[in-house]
């Protein structure tokens, strides 16, 4: 017999030799800030793949006649037919598995409701952190030459009007890095008098960011921030994407939990959370990357 | 892999003479990500401030794309996408974990990840990289090639028996004449 590894013991918890806190400090670790603002998709059950392609409509252009117009009762050839792709999206599995004694869940205080809390948490960094690595793959680039600008936002901006992307009418999110969002706090307060009297300049200024990364708006761009972007060569690479048309998600509507009674095994508890989810870039003229100083 | 490890230590030098200049530049200063991943080239539509002039300027270039695999390996679907439709190239990979990876963490992920006697998804992944990188021939260049073999050793089976055949002639031509009229003269 011996003692089973990685199992939550009394230790892991709190010593009991003191009064503890009210409250305990959180950990502190970046939340999901990107997934919530993309196009999203649940899988249906049984569908008998974990694949689900995204569709994207290619256009059609006219018959050209050319510059003197078509004749009269002028026969035409059919034209090119419609030609349609798809991008699939492949469902794959998170999964935390952890353990928790006997002793523990009785004695210590480290519940099984606190460590499943932290499992969600652990897969929704996951997840966010596989989708802000989708943003080097996007076609359109802006490279600011130091830290970024307003003017830089509206050079991307204005990539993905130029791109035609549909749904102009929808705000555009920004994600990009905690500096960044200083760095256009500062664009903003430099830039004059007449900004800063200029209400739609002054949201960013609005108080603190929010839990979702959300920090402010400016004239057709939501601004948030986070950790975990990837870098390239000194630039964090940021995006700036329409909600609807950049990026798409499948997901499940829930975090899987499975708890199970381990007996002769060693007395303890396997606490098992499990999510299926898939993230891919769909239209790439709907989105813009950029890079800044890191 | 250490800290200080840019990617193109890792991209194959063949594959790096032929990339954009400014791909590149871009993995001499890059470095390598700690996470499992996929790099590619891929062309970019830049927007960017002309340092003489101050004014905008749309250029077509390139740029590096990196694919985070570590906890989404069944990404192949995206990959195909920027090669078929995007102008993509695929780089290099790093970082898949392993059955025999040093860190328990990742032999773990290995075996979550690994189904009955399946290929395990970053394997499944390596190898379609290898074969866009040329790093395996495809199955039609092996034929061909052992075809071509084939050929070649005929050829030179050819050739030497030519040269045998040379040979004995030279041979039978250096051999002394008389005896043979002996021979013919006892019959």
């Amino acid at each position: 017999m011996a003692a089973v590894a990685n199992v939550g013991v009394l230790a892991n918890g709190y010593t009991v030799n003191r009064v503890l806190s009210a409250i305990a400090a959180p950990e502190f670790a970046k939340s999901a800030v990107f997934t919530p603002l993309i196009y999203s998709e649940d899988m249906p059950a049984n569908a008998g793949t974990k694949v689900k392609s995204f569709r994207r409509e290619a256009g059609t252009t006219l018959i050209e006649v050319g510059s003197s117009g078509l004749a009269e009762a002028t026969a035409l050839g059919l034209g090119a037919p419609r030609e349609d792709s798809s991008v699939d999206a492949t469902l794959a599995k998170a999964v935390v598995i952890q353990a928790l004694s006997f002793e523990s869940q009785r004695f210590g205080t480290q519940s099984k409701e606190s460590i499943t809390k932290s499992q969600a948490r652990a897969i929704a960094r996951a997840v966010d952190n596989q989708g802000l690595a989708l943003f080097s793959s996007v076609t359109n680039l802006v490279t600011a030459t130091g830290d970024l600008l307003l003017d830089d936002l509206d050079a991307a901006a204005l990539l993905i009007r130029q791109g035609e992307t549909p749904d102009a009418g929808m705000m555009l999110n920004f994600v990009g890095s905690h500096k960044t969002a200083r760095m256009l706090k500062k664009d903003v307060r430099e830039s004059g008098g007449a900004a800063m009297s200029n209400e739609r300049f002054l949201s960013i200024f609005n108080g603190p960011a929010q839990a979702n990364g959300f920090y402010g708006s400016l004239p057709g761009i939501n601004l948030y921030s986070t950790s975990g972007l990837a870098t390239t060569g000194g630039n964090d690479i940021q995006c700036l994407f329409h909600p609807m048309w950049a990026f798409a998600g499948v997901f499940d509507t829930d975090i899987s939990v499975l708890t199970t009674e381990v007996g002769s095994g060693g007395l303890y508890s396997e606490l098992v959370s499990y999510f299926f989810w898939a993230q891919i870039l769909w239209c790439a003229p709907a989105a813009c990357e950029v890079q800044s100083d890191t | 892999m250490s800290e200080l490890q840019f990617l193109k230590s890792i991209i194959d030098e063949a594959i790096f003479k032929g990339l954009h200049p400014k791909t590149q530049r871009l993995a001499e200063i890059t470095r390598i990500p700690k996470r499992a991943f996929v790099a590619l080239q891929i062309p970019k539509y830049e927007s960017k401030r002309n340092p003489d002039t101050q004014k905008w300027e749309n250029v077509v270039t390139a740029g590096i794309m990196w694919l985070d695999v570590d906890d989404q390996p069944d990404q192949l679907s995206q990959i195909k996408d920027q090669i078929e439709n995007r102008y993509g190239r695929i780089l290099c990979y790093g970082n898949f974990p392993t059955h025999d990876a040093k860190s328990k963490k990742t032999r773990m992920k290995y075996e979550v990840y690994s189904e009955g006697e399946d290929l395990n998804p970053w394997d499944i992944l390596a190898q379609f990289c290898d074969m866009h990188m040329g790093k395996i021939v495809k199955v039609n260049e092996q034929v061909n090639a052992l075809e071509q073999a084939v050929r070649d050793a005929n050829l030179l089976a050819e050739a030497e028996k030519a040269e045998n055949a040379k040979l004995k002639a030279e041979l039978e031509a250096l051999k002394p004449k008389g005896k043979d009229e002996t021979k013919n003269a006892s019959k």
